[in-house]
Formats: C-alpha cells, structure tokens, sequence
C-alpha cells in the first residue's frame, strides 16, 4: 500500500513539474508587449528661442547661434525640398524635434541575445508619430525675424488613448504690422 | 536516472524558462549617417587655411549639394546624424527607446576656394543611451 502511494505521489508531482516546465518555456516566448519611441533631434527642445528678438535678430545670428536647420528622417537628406532640408536666402527656417510612440503583442524569442518576434498576438502595431516641437522663424527681405512661431503636438500611446486626447499648442510672436495666421 | 536527479533537472528547466526571458532582451543598436565622428572631423576644418580639394578627405563623405552664397561664394552643405536604440525585454513587457540626431553643416567657400566659415548643429552630439518610452523626452 505504502508503495503504491508513494509512486502515486511521486507521478502527481513529476507531472506538475512537467507542466511547469511547459508553462515556462511557453511564457519565455509569449514576453510580448512591446512598448517602443522614437525622439528625433531632442536637442531643438533646448534652444532657447528667448533670445530671438522680432525685428532685431538676423538669420546670420540664428545661424551662428543654433546652426542650420536640420530633416527629421534619413531620408529628408535626398529630398532637397522636404521641410528641414536648409537652403540659404530662405525665408523661413523650421526646426523640428520628432516623436513617435509605439505598442504592439507579439511572441519573441531570443535570437542572438536580442528579442525576435516570432508570431503576432494580436497582428496590430499602434503607433503615432507626430513633430513634439516645432519652432519656425520668418524673415523679411532683409534677413530679419519678423516671425517666430512656436508649436507643442504631443504624443499619445495609442490604442489606449485617441488623438482627441492629444493636447496641441501654437504660440506666435510677430512684429508690429505683421499679421498672425 | 533517478527521481532526484531528474526533479533537480526539471527544476533547472523551470528556472532557466523563467529566467530566459529576463535576459533575452537587452539589445544595444547604433547607426551613424555619412559621416563618422563628425565635430572631430569639422574641428579639423579651419577658416581662413583648408582649401576646398582638402574638404572630402577631412570630412569623410561628399557634400550633399553645393549652394551659391551671394554674392560669389559657395557653400558645402553636409549631413550626418546618430542613432542609438535600447532595447530591454522582460516577462510579459519589453521596452525599447530609439535616440536620433540629424544634422546639416555648410562650409562656405569664397572665390579663391579657401574656407571663409563652417555652420554646423548639434542634434546628433551626445546621445544619450535610453530604453524607458514613458515619460518626457
């Protein structure tokens, strides 16, 4: 009787072990949300656009100061008429600081040290890319600032929030007898 | 093989599903764009002494497109740029933040071919290596 226990009780334990094991070596390959962002150019965020006097300030000066404006993507560098991209005697310098936020559920496994998807959970990527700041300056024939326009889009992680819950602010400085947008 | 022998194998197995997943996702990635080491290299560019022959060696990389600057000058327009990715994987979760500067230098050049003035940004200097998404920047 005694033997007949035991072994009884040694096959439960053994087989829970064995379901363990096949739990574990499922979760090692279900680590699936995936939470991502993309800041680009973070750096436009620090200039100070306090010392950007309307009617003083030249290009040359924002120039020396800030350096050229720059493209947000690799792929703005071979577009010379995409937004960023600078041209000399320009009217009109944008600086762009870019984020973008995304969250998926896929199944990875370790490949190489690093986490590969494998398969989808759910076959949906959420994402929202959108230009965190943008600061724009417009000059007059001159080269001086007659404009400077300040704007903040922010990022939401999406699905679980819209973009009506995105908060948008623009803030624009002008000169006396330059009108706003 | 006995009992013993094979819970204490079964039990390792266990660990090891367990703990994998903890340590498959730490991945550091870095791509550079067209010019490596790029304030080095336009510290080396001097106003007033490099000749434009010399510019390609110093920078690395061809211009991108090359400007006229009024009123007889020409400007030397390049990009490069820095991208550094973290990306940590733990049960359930993995996080990843993907840090990227891109930036344009002109190197005007007047008549005789020599160096006037170098202007360049700083977006790609300094990345720092990220991999929390929430939160600020």
């Amino acid at each position: 009787m005694l033997t007949i226990k035991s072994r009884v009780a040694g096959g439960c334990a053994r087989s829970r072990l064995v379901l363990l094991v096949a739990a574990s070596l499922v979760l090692s390959l279900a680590s699936g949300c995936v939470f991502s962002k993309q800041v680009t150019n973070a750096h436009v965020l620090e200039l100070d656009s306090s010392r950007i006097v309307v009617g003083e300030t030249t290009a040359l000066d924002v120039l020396n100061s800030w350096g050229p404006p720059a493209p947000t993507d690799p792929l703005g560098l071979l577009q010379p008429a995409s937004p960023g991209h600078f041209v000399p005697g320009s009217r009109v310098y944008r600086y762009v600081s870019k984020e973008k936020r995304c969250a998926s559920f896929l199944a990875l496994a370790p490949i190489d040290g690093a986490p590969v998807p494998v398969m989808p959970i759910l076959p949906f990527l959420w994402c929202d890319d959108q230009p965190a700041y943008v600061l724009v300056l417009e000059f007059d024939e001159g080269g001086v600032v007659k404009r400077v326009s300040k704007g903040t889009t922010q990022t939401v992680w999406r699905p679980w929030s819209s973009g009506s819950d995105r908060e948008v602010r623009i803030e624009t400085t002008a000169m006396r007898g330059v009108s706003l947008p | 093989m006995s009992s013993r022998s094979l819970r204490a194998v079964l039990v390792s197995l266990v660990a090891a599903g367990l703990l994998l997943p903890v340590f498959t996702g730490c991945a550091m990635q870095r791509q550079r764009i067209n010019i490596e080491n790029p304030y080095t290299r336009i510290a080396k560019v001097r106003t007033g002494e490099t000749r434009v022959e010399e510019l390609t060696a110093i920078l690395g990389t061809a211009p991108s497109s090359i400007i006229p600057v009024p009123p007889d000058k020409e400007g030397y327009v390049y990009s490069y740029g820095d991208s550094k990715t973290w990306t940590l994987g733990m049960i359930f979760l993995n996080f990843s933040k993907t840090n990227t500067g891109i930036d344009t230098a002109i190197v005007v050049v007047d008549r005789g071919g020599v160096v006037e003035k170098v202007i360049h940004g700083t977006n790609s200097k300094d990345l720092p290596w990220q991999f929390w998404p929430f939160g600020g920047e």
